[in-house]
């Protein structure tokens, strides 16, 4: 993969805050090795993650200055169920808790609403949400498991080393699906690893347009097609989620432009899956989108509270636009079974 | 008008000196007014409550108050800081209880006063002193200790007025006589806060602040031709988010008032936001248009159908009154009449443009 190093290689983090009981952990200590020099000096032990991060409202823009990183053990329920339409088919759909919050600053991105910190938490014990893991899929077979529900599945993980720990356990589980979803081109691992059907690199594309002024701080569109033309290359199952389609006065031009540019990258035959989701909020997290980016370009779409309460685009516009995008995606060659709607 | 809190008299005194305009308030002793300077100062007291309260009392006495910036001193939880170091604010927090690790969840962003410098967060300790341990785990969520910036801020985001503040380092990390050194220095802090405050900032600049009415607010809220309801005036700064002021617009915009001239300034106003509404939400525009034509339209005494108010669903509802033959003919002939599949083809988006 030369010249695609992940786009935020060096993370510089403010403070490193450190369970007490976890210090002598060798993930702990990978972790530091991984992380620049002189983060031994900003190292704070505390006694639990949970007396700091979320104990007061951290402004979400502050992960531009002022991001801190937090290693702590998960406590409570390590495996939920996904929501409804979460993916293709009847399978069952759950999330694993592997880290909070992202080092990317999409302006749509629910997290910005959904934790009271933008601060990154990752939880080291694997161990125990290993084993959960196993038991919720000896109980669901053919389940889904989906890693980065509440952040990157690849970002940070040359830095957390999570990536050969899935892998060695969806080895030992094929009758389990995992899915990683991202932005990164962090790929460098993933190239070393054997493919496996049941483990799945999921990539969220947009336009260029959105890419460059929406996706804040992630890589470019042809550095994440590159990447996932060279996982196709290796072998692995690739899945793409056009999501979310964002309204622009060129939004058919855009995307008519995008489903080629990833035409002419990717082998689309070879796409396990591809979602279409339009851009939608929770109420909480618009407001709090409203008040970081009031000059976003994504104001110029017309947002209305929908059947849910989440606020989307009015039916007709969504309907029309997935629409769009499934006729010309066809075009290209992908099977209409493999396209499904997200969160509609 | 800008005002300039302190905490105690000592921190301002030579603010005191300096502005000889500064006449005290005639019921609020602590509150000075220069009108010749647009400049005010309050002396707010220790602590969260004291400061919250003194800022909201003087915010109601004040009414044309632009901006409020905090200055006086702070601990240090950083141990890069040194005393007499001067800082601006960059997050206000505050603690309930440091030694039961109990924070407020609530922060305020301070408004950014110098590009030039960087900024740093504070906390506002309830308690006076700490031990090493209570600095430490304020260490955690901010640079600086006070005790009212937080409650300024409080105040402040109540009455939607910006707030910043400056600090100077009185004590270090590590300091255990944190009230003696201040008292001593007091003087010495107030004289280096003023000439960083005459350096940097300017009261004249912050007094004449850019308003934030946009162009197309101003056009369409001073029309001659134009009446709008406060209703319309709210309406207005929606659509001003959206809609800006070319060249296009206006001509578009005086067309329409030109072709309703005749009529009353409140009737050309339905009109022209009858044209804004098609600008700010084409899609709902137009699902409104064919909803009137396709099924508002079959509407009579006897029968009402409506669409999903939000347009999410393809299903349209009915009530109706039935008294003899001849109205369950008239219903069951405009029932008939509806066409349920082209409205569901519209609903998801068949006819948009």
């Amino acid at each position: 993969m030369n010249g695609l190093k992940p786009s935020m290689e060096t993370i510089l983090f403010n403070k490193i805050f450190i369970e007490s009981d976890l210090i002598d952990d060798s993930i702990t200590k990978q972790i530091l090795e991984r992380l620049p020099k002189d983060s031994e000096k900003k190292v704070h032990l505390i006694d639990r993650y949970d007396e700091i991060f979320g104990k007061v409202k951290k402004p979400y823009l502050e992960k531009r200055k002022n991001l801190n990183l937090f290693i702590a053990k998960k406590k409570g329920s390590l495996v939920k169920e996904a929501p409804a339409a979460y993916g293709l088919g009847r399978e069952k759909h759950f999330y694993f808790i592997n880290s909070y919050n992202c080092i990317y600053e999409c302006e749509y991105c629910y997290l910005q609403g959904f934790f009271s910190s933008p601060d990154i938490v990752t939880f080291i014990n694997w161990n125990e949400i290993k084993e959960e893991i196993i038991k919720v899929a000896n109980e669901n077979h053919n389940c889904w498991f989906h890693a980065g529900e509440f952040s990157d599945s690849l970002a940070l993980s040359h830095i957390t080393g999570e990536l050969s720990r899935f892998h060695q356990l969806f080895k030992d589980l094929p009758h389990a699906k995992l899915e990683l979803r991202t932005k990164s081109i962090n790929i460098k691992e993933a190239l070393t690893l054997t493919p496996l059907d049941n483990v799945i690199f999921s990539f969220s594309i947009s336009t260029e347009e959105s890419c460059k002024e929406i996706d804040l701080k992630t890589p470019p569109l042809k550095h994440r097609l590159k990447a996932i033309k060279s996982l196709q290359e290796r072998g692995h199952t690739v899945g793409l989620h056009l999501d979310p389609i964002i309204w622009t006065p060129d939004w058919s031009e855009e995307h008519q432009n995008l489903i080629h540019q990833i035409s002419q990258e990717i082998d689309l035959t070879q796409i396990s899956y591809l979602s279409l989701g339009v851009v939608r909020f929770t109420e909480s997290v618009y407001h709090q989108f409203q008040k970081n980016y009031p000059e976003s370009t994504i104001h110029q779409g017309e947002f209305k509270r929908s059947f849910d309460n989440k606020v989307r685009y009015p039916r007709a516009l969504r309907q029309k636009m997935m629409l769009f995008l499934r006729d010309e995606l066809t075009k290209k060659g992908v099977q209409k079974k493999i396209i499904y709607d997200c969160m509609e | 008008m800008i005002l300039l809190t302190f905490a105690h008299r000592l921190e301002a005194k030579a603010f005191l000196s300096y502005f000889k305009d500064l006449k005290a308030h005639p019921v609020y002793k602590n509150l000075y007014i220069s009108e010749k300077d647009q400049l005010a100062l309050l002396l707010s007291g220790e602590g969260i409550l004291s400061s919250a309260t003194s800022l909201s009392s003087a915010c109601t006495l004040l009414p044309n108050l632009k901006k409020v910036i905090n200055l006086g001193v702070a601990g240090a939880l950083n141990p890069s800081f040194k005393v007499g170091d001067i800082l601006i604010g960059k997050i206000a927090y505050a603690s309930k209880s440091s030694e039961s690790k109990n924070m407020q969840f609530k922060s305020f962003p301070l408004e950014e006063l110098l590009n030039e410098f960087s900024s740093y967060d504070i906390v506002s300790a309830e308690e006076r002193v700490l031990n090493t341990s209570e600095k430490k785990y304020l260490s955690h969520f901010g640079d600086l200790v006070d005790r009212e910036i937080w409650g300024l801020a409080y105040s402040a985001n109540q009455f939607n007025i910006p707030i910043s503040s400056i600090k100077i380092i009185s004590d270090s990390k590590d300091d255990e006589e944190f009230c003696q050194t201040v008292k001593d220095s007091a003087l010495k802090f107030s004289n280096d806060l003023l000439s960083f405050f005459l350096e940097y900032i300017s009261v004249k600049e912050i007094n004449v602040k850019k308003s934030e009415i946009t162009d197309f607010e101003k056009y369409f809220s001073s029309h001659p031709n134009i009446f709008l309801t406060t209703a319309q005036k709210n309406l207005l700064r929606k659509f001003s988010k959206k809609i800006k002021l070319t060249d296009q617009l206006i001509s578009e915009t005086e067309e329409i008032i030109n072709r309703h001239i005749e009529k009353r300034p409140k009737d050309i106003s339905k009109h022209v936001f009858d044209f804004f509404e098609k600008l700010y939400s084409p899609t709902i525009y137009h699902l409104n248009q064919v909803a009137r034509e396709s099924i508002f339209s079959l509407n009579s005494p006897q029968i009402k159908f409506s669409p999903d108010p939000i347009f999410e669903s393809p299903e349209i509802s009915f009530s109706g009154k039935l008294k003899n033959e001849k109205h369950k003919d008239e219903i069951i002939s405009k029932i008939k009449c509806l066409k349920i599949d082209e409205w569901s083809e519209t609903i998801n988006g068949d006819h948009l443009v």
